[in-house]
């Protein structure tokens, strides 16, 4: 009865108590993608022949991590460059003939190693999130660790592009391939 | 000269009565005459007259004196307006009435009166305590369980067997809601009162659920308070945050996900197609990287969607 009484009051001043509290729905897992993809751009030596202009961040598959990316990170200089985040919904949208310094592909799969034979002999840092992202062609693949978003480096891709990976992006690196 | 006499007549009788009223009113005790002026609703007057007498050997073991400087003091408390722990009227009114009860000399009718207007002053100090939570600010809550605590006090003296563990489980929870709710407030954000909000938030409704400890909204809300200050610790992290410190808040934000989802699936299991809890479990198994988790309750949403 008194508990009741306790409850009655509550409701009488208007209060909602009864309510739950509701969870925040951010992105979490795109909050700490969005950080880790601008310390790639940003930490990593690239060659002079791209060391011009906008610095394109292109994001594929991923709504919420462009999202993300434009609202912190968009216009925030790499080093003379400024930050341009671009967005696409899937590899098709992405115009071919245009220069991206740094992708992320959500898609793992066939998806995946097209887009990466497409960027191969270019200085495109490809970034995947697949179980087997390397080996389809990814430089950089995050995994998880300890219920953690970590990452894996194929260092010698890397080289072969003409990028230098930087020293805080090797450190933190779970695994380097070779 | 007639004329002049019925006047002068009339004149000297009230004087008289004047007169005879003081000597009566001089013969009365100073509880009849401070019941007198209670009749009269004279609180104020009737406080004078008995409050002093109190020390009076005779007044001092008398319950009904007690009780009628009780009652005048609950009506004194109730036109000041006073409020908090330290309001004289109703810490007098209550031990007034009290004592009057513990003298145990009360007529039937009189217990009956005393205990209803102690029950009163409970309830003051109840409605109160409410009042403070709805409207709550930092550092409110030690002033709120103090009248909690006088509250239940007063209610276990009127009735040694009054279980208050509901109410106590309830008036955590709504503190632990009222916490949560400040700390999702901006006014707050990265200031060191922020963690003392956290913290208070979830101790009571760690409190609340040792009173109660299966209670479905207060596991919510334990876990959602818990999974909120993750996000809120990852949402401050942009471009002049270091890898060393985007670890650091990572790690932090991973401790404080893998505490939430403990209450999220005991909530869970009490109410298994609830779609709040549902929705909770994939999420915090989405941000510790454990999509195969999630996407198993992405699945069971679907399917409770489906049903309905």
């Amino acid at each position: 009865m008194r508990g009741c009484m306790l409850v009655l009051a509550l409701v009488m001043t208007g209060w909602a108590w009864g309510q739950s509290d509701s969870m925040d729905d951010t992105d979490t897992r795109a909050v700490t993608k969005a950080n880790f993809l601008y310390h790639f751009a940003a930490s990593n030596e690239w060659p002079e022949e791209v060391k011009s202009g906008d610095f394109h961040l292109t994001i594929i598959g991923n709504d919420r991590l462009y999202e993300e990316l434009v609202d912190k990170y968009a216009m925030k200089m790499v080093g003379a460059q400024p930050l341009h985040v671009n967005g696409y919904s899937d590899v098709s949208q992405m115009p071919a003939d245009e220069f991206h310094h740094l992708v992320y592909c959500d898609e793992g799969g066939a998806e995946l190693r097209n887009l990466a034979d497409a960027v191969r002999d270019t200085p495109t840092v490809l970034v995947s999130d697949a179980p087997d992202g390397l080996q389809q062609g990814a430089v950089i693949n995050f995994v998880a660790l300890n219920n953690r978003i970590r990452y894996e480096i194929n260092t010698d891709d890397a080289a072969k592009k003409g990028v230098l990976i930087g020293i805080k992006t090797m450190r933190w690196a779970i695994k380097q391939t070779p | 000269m007639k004329t002049n006499q019925l006047p002068r007549f009339a004149v000297t009788l009230l004087a008289g009565l004047m007169a005879l009223s003081t000597v009566v009113a001089w013969a009365q005790s100073p509880l009849e005459q401070a019941e007198s002026l209670m009749q009269a609703q004279r609180w104020d007057a009737a406080h004078s007259v008995l409050q002093g007498q109190m020390q009076d050997a005779s007044l001092r073991s008398n319950a009904r004196a007690w009780l009628v400087l009780g009652f005048i003091q609950k009506e004194r408390f109730k036109a000041s307006g006073a409020s908090g722990l330290e309001a004289q009227e109703r810490t007098e009114a209550v031990n007034s009435l009290q004592r009057a009860l513990d003298l145990g000399m009360l007529s039937s009718r009189d217990d009956r009166t005393a205990r209803e207007a102690l029950d009163f002053m409970a309830r003051t100090y109840f409605r109160e305590a409410i009042e403070r939570v709805e409207g709550f600010t930092l550092g409110a809550e030690a002033e709120i369980m103090g009248l909690m605590g006088r509250y239940e006090a007063i209610e276990q003296a009127l009735d040694p067997g009054h279980d208050a563990k509901a109410q106590r489980a309830d008036l955590h929870r709504y503190l632990g809601q009222a916490h949560a709710r400040l700390l999702e407030s901006d006014r707050y954000a990265g200031k060191e009162d922020e963690s003392m909000l956290f913290e208070g938030a979830i101790a009571h409704y760690e409190s609340s659920l040792n009173f109660a400890p299966d209670h479905y909204p207060t596991l919510y809300n334990l876990a959602i308070t818990l999974y909120n200050h993750g996000v809120r610790q990852l949402k401050r992290i942009n471009h002049e945050t270091s890898m060393f410190e985007l670890m650091e808040i990572q790690d932090a934000c991973v401790g404080l996900f893998e505490t939430a989802l403990v209450p999220m699936e005991m909530a869970h299991r009490q109410r298994p197609n609830r779609l709040e809890t549902l929705k909770g479990l994939m999420t915090i198994h989405y941000a510790l990287s454990q999509p195969d988790e999630s996407d198993a309750y992405k699945r069971k949403i679907e399917a409770v969607l489906q049903k309905d």
